[in-house]
């Protein structure tokens, strides 16, 4: 008795007989109807790639994200030949690059140089999850210097700082989620829960937030960031202020939700066995909540990366020398960037993909949640 | 047949300027050799020109509240001083006074003014205007940024009317930089004196004003102002100069300035043919060069740009706490920083290779004064290295620097954004100091702050910022003098604080004596040496000033002083 009682939504969860009679979770139904979301599907694998590309970026990038070369700057991309000069098939090898002009920094091969690509070489030492090591996935032996996707104006490997910068970039959205999630999930679940002037209080409260412009507020809490702040202080810092900003329209929508969960039987039968409050919120209410807070996770994420990019790209967010993609693009704000160096713009392809395949994933997992759409 | 026509066309227009004009007649006509002198050719008139006129228009139309450079690009259009310089070799030269004598021992200077000068509302200029104006210049309660280089030894001038087109100045002791702020520009005491007296005299001419209210004596009218859009000027058609054939300038009917917020713009703007020349910026030298030759312009080089950029570390007693205060007065530790900056390397990323290596803190384009055998400070972090562990900061196992106390060495250094060459100096400063061990937290932070810091709460580690150059050296006084407000290491000082210091005020104060400019440039000879050896400034590099103008712009050459077409604009003209 006791134990059907603790766990009351279970009985108000649709529990579907597929076919052969098996009972399959929700969760489960929802994975089998994302599989068959083509788009959705695509976008996952995009972003496990990409999330795994900036996880292990020491491994896949050859270089560091603050190495640079001072002349090598602006450096085009190095072409990869797998076709040996005599026209046979071959390992994949490179070109030393003369500077041609230095004025409009124009690299031309010289095919007197070949360097062959060598993976598993050991490069800069690094620590990853714990493990030290300074294997890396490919390079080239010095002097030579791979650029698969050429460099920036102080030599350094926009292929390598792609990788590290996704660290930052990427994490910042699933980081901040989670804060502006936690926040969201109890401030909403507390004042739908309550409601009447606790209600009321708070739900003023967060549309005060709501009304403040973001990006303005963005712009004055990390202006008064202090310049010695570490990287990584500086990372959190930011991340915080994101998710400060973001929580409160989760939190109106969660109240709302909440308002009409705690009408059902199942919390007053988890009332009346003298589950205390807390308890009644967290694991009786809030549970009911999760395919929306799953939902607006995905699609909140882009706003978070985009938020981000936007600061450093006016340069108050990562600072240099540590990449962001924001601010790997502010490189190329200018003319003669774009019309010379359009590599630079990389990155700005590189969040475009994220966003985008975070909106097809975000599309598919609302579909696959959504329990009007059944098949 | 034909002298007769000229006689009576010569007739005729006599006859209609009397009918035109008022009672003023100009007696003392300025003719400028364009031939001869100025290496031009006798233009035609008519036409309009259009100008880039950077990011923003004037903040305010009156010459003595202007402060910045899109101001006094306008203002110094409209109002004139009693003395200019030579655009060219940049000596002093008679504008709105006809002629000055000055005394044998230097402490009287007498200025004839030009007889029948009018103002653009064609009142007659006279030295009332003058003493009018040097009563607004030295009041306190203006503002005016001439004041402080009209100032001897914080004393002012004495001054006196003799007759209407006479002016007495006294000088409290000879002071041979004075004729180098005397030309300050004279504003109309008919129409401001009233103002002035009842102490509104800072309220006058802001933007708010008509445009034809507001009246100088100037070559160019100002005919209309759109906010940070569009400023337009008209010829003033009773100018006061002449060209060698007896035409009066200046050639051309109007000037417009048009602003755009950010310099790609306006190089995208000049490529479509909206202006007639354009300063070029440095980073985007390639994309004229590889236009150029398919374009009705020309690229003209005009040597090194007379501004400084340069790195400075506060020595502020009062603001800078320990250990900083330590490091950054020790001049064996500014020597070795000297070395880890990368002149080459900035010149190459933030300029495209176009530009000078600075050392000195003398203006590059006076090479009269500028010493070329100095100290120097090449690029060499091994040296750094070295200079460093001599001094008594040693290198850690760790990889960090710490002094004899054992604090890490770490600071701050903070620039504006948007100027690349600022910015770039700055990363690559910060990566070499990261190789000797030291941390140096590099910041952008907005202009008005970072001059805010600068000049009244002087809380700041190191800073990275530019000063725009005047080309005689005593306009560096603000800087250099310990009492200077722009002494940016340790500024206002009611005595020298430190011995070099000292020095530097004495060699300073006895160039200003000297009337000799043979004397006068051995004393700044000592005294770059004494900068060389304190390093109290890191300079970096200094831009080549480029300049493209379209090939109907006749005369628009730029000049030798300081590489700016704006000094051609009263003879400029147009081949259609």
């Amino acid at each position: 008795m006791a134990k059907t009682m603790t766990e009351p939504e279970r009985s108000n969860e649709t529990t579907v007989y597929a076919d052969g009679g098996a009972i399959r979770s929700p969760l489960k139904m929802a994975w089998r109807k994302l599989r068959r979301h083509k788009l959705a599907m695509a976008g996952m694998w995009v972003l496990i790639v990409l999330h795994i590309f900036a996880i292990f970026a020491d491994f896949f990038a050859p270089y560091s994200e603050v190495t640079t070369d001072r002349r090598r700057t602006h450096h085009a991309p190095t072409r990869v030949h797998i076709i040996s000069p005599e026209g046979k098939l071959t390992r994949p090898f490179i070109y030393g690059y003369d500077r041609v002009d230095t004025m409009r920094n124009i690299y031309e091969e010289n095919h007197d140089v070949v360097y062959p690509i060598r993976f598993f070489v050991r490069g800069d030492k690094y620590k990853v999850l714990g493990f030290e090591s300074n294997l890396r996935l490919f390079g080239v032996d010095a002097p030579g210097k791979i650029y698969l996707f050429g460099a920036d104006r102080y030599g350094r490997d926009i292929f390598s700082r792609l990788a590290y910068g996704g660290k930052r970039s990427l994490f910042i959205g699933i980081i901040g989620l989670a804060i502006s999630m936690s926040i969201g999930l109890v401030y909403g679940g507390i004042s739908g829960y309550f409601g009447g002037w606790v209600d009321n209080v708070m739900m003023r409260v967060a549309e005060v937030i709501i009304s403040i412009p973001s990006f303005y507020l963005l712009l004055a809490l990390s202006a008064v960031l202090p310049p010695s702040l570490g990287s990584t202080e500086r990372f959190m810092m930011i991340t915080v202020i994101l998710a400060f900003i973001s929580w409160a329209g989760l939190a109106r929508v969660i109240r709302g939700m909440v308002l009409s969960i705690r009408q059902q039987d199942f919390v007053t039968a988890a009332e009346a066995v003298g589950c205390s409050q807390p308890r009644t919120i967290l694991r009786h209410i809030l549970p009911n909540t999760m395919s929306y807070i799953i939902v607006n996770a995905t699609l909140g994420i882009p706003g978070f990366i985009l938020s981000e990019a936007g600061l450093s790209l006016i340069g108050v967010g990562i600072q240099h020398p540590d990449a962001s993609w924001g601010n790997m693009l502010s490189e190329a704000l200018n003319l003669t960037s774009l019309t010379r160096y359009p590599w630079l713009l990389v990155p700005g392809f590189i969040i475009f993909i994220t966003v985008l395949s975070y909106s097809f994933f975000g599309d598919g997992i609302r579909d696959a949640f959504d329990p009007r759409a059944q098949t | 047949m034909k002298r007769r026509i000229f006689v009576l066309t010569l007739l005729v227009a006599l006859l209609v300027s009397v009918g035109v004009a008022s009672a003023v007649e100009l007696l003392d006509p300025r003719v400028l050799d364009i031939e001869g002198d100025l290496g031009g050719s006798i233009g035609r008139y008519g036409g309009t020109m259009t100008v880039a006129g950077g990011a923003s228009g004037p903040k305010t139309y009156n010459p003595h509240r202007a402060a910045e450079t899109s101001s006094t690009d306008v203002t110094d259009r409209i109002f004139e001083g009693l003395v200019t310089l030579h655009r060219d070799t940049g000596l002093v030269m008679p504008k709105l006074a006809r002629e000055y004598e000055i005394s044998e021992d230097g402490t009287e200077i007498i200025f004839h003014l030009r007889r029948g000068v009018q103002w653009h509302d064609g009142v007659e200029f006279t030295a009332d205007d003058v003493i009018f104006t040097f009563d607004v210049v030295y009041d306190v309660n203006v503002g005016s940024n001439s004041r402080s280089g009209l100032l001897i030894d914080g004393q002012p001038m004495q001054y006196e009317k003799i007759d209407d087109y006479t002016v007495k100045f006294t000088l409290p002791r000879p002071h041979a930089p004075i004729m180098f702020s005397i030309g300050t520009n004279i504003v109309p005491e008919h129409l401001l004196g009233d103002a002035f007296r009842e102490g509104r005299y800072h309220e006058m001419w802001g933007l708010e004003t008509d445009a034809s209210e507001i009246v100088g004596t100037g070559a160019w009218r100002l005919s209309s102002y759109r906010i940070d859009q569009e400023l337009v000027l008209v010829r003033n058609d009773n100018y006061y100069e002449f060209d060698t054939e007896g035409n009066r300038l200046p050639y051309l009917n109007r000037v417009i300035f048009r602003y755009y917020a950010s310099t790609d713009t306006s190089t995208l703007a000049f490529f479509n043919g909206e202006f007639d020349y354009i300063g070029i910026p440095a980073n985007q030298y390639p994309e004229y060069l590889d236009r150029e030759p398919l374009s009705r312009w020309t690229i003209i080089e005009a040597g090194p740009n007379p501004g400084t950029t340069f790195i400075v570390l506060n020595q502020n007693p009062t603001t800078l706490p320990e250990p900083k205060l330590s490091w950054f007065s020790d001049v064996n530790f500014r020597q070795a920083l000297a070395h880890a900056v990368d002149k080459e390397t900035i010149l190459d990323m933030a300029m495209n290779g176009k530009g000078y290596i600075q050392h000195s803190p003398i203006n590059m384009r006076n090479a009269f004064f500028l010493k070329d055998d100095l100290k120097t400070y090449a690029y060499d972090l091994d040296e750094a290295h070295r200079k460093l562990e001599a001094a008594g900061y040693p290198l850690g196992a760790d990889g960090v620097r710490r002094d004899s106390q054992g604090n890490p060495i770490e600071f701050d250094l903070i620039t504006n954004p948007g100027v690349p060459i600022r910015q770039i100096s700055g990363e690559l400063f910060q990566e070499d100091l990261a190789a000797l061990g030291i941390k140096v937290n590099f910041q952008l932070i907005d202009f008005n702050v970072v001059v805010e810091k600068l000049t009244s709460t002087f809380d700041w580690d190191a800073i990275l910022i530019g000063l725009t150059g005047t080309f005689d050296p005593n306009g560096g006084s603000n800087t250099w003098l310990s009492s200077g407000n722009l002494h940016m290491w340790n500024p206002l000082q009611e005595s020298p604080y430190t011995e070099w210091e000292a020095q530097i005020d004495e060699i300073w104060r006895a160039a200003q004596r000297a009337m000799d400019p043979e004397v006068r440039r051995e004393y700044y000879y000592q005294f770059q040496d004494i900068v060389a050896e304190q390093v109290p400034l890191f300079y970096t590099v200094a831009s080549e000033n480029m300049v493209a103008v379209r090939d109907h712009l006749m005369n628009a050459t730029p000049d030798l002083v300081s590489g700016s077409v704006g000094t051609a604009w009263n003879f400029i003209w147009i081949d259609r």
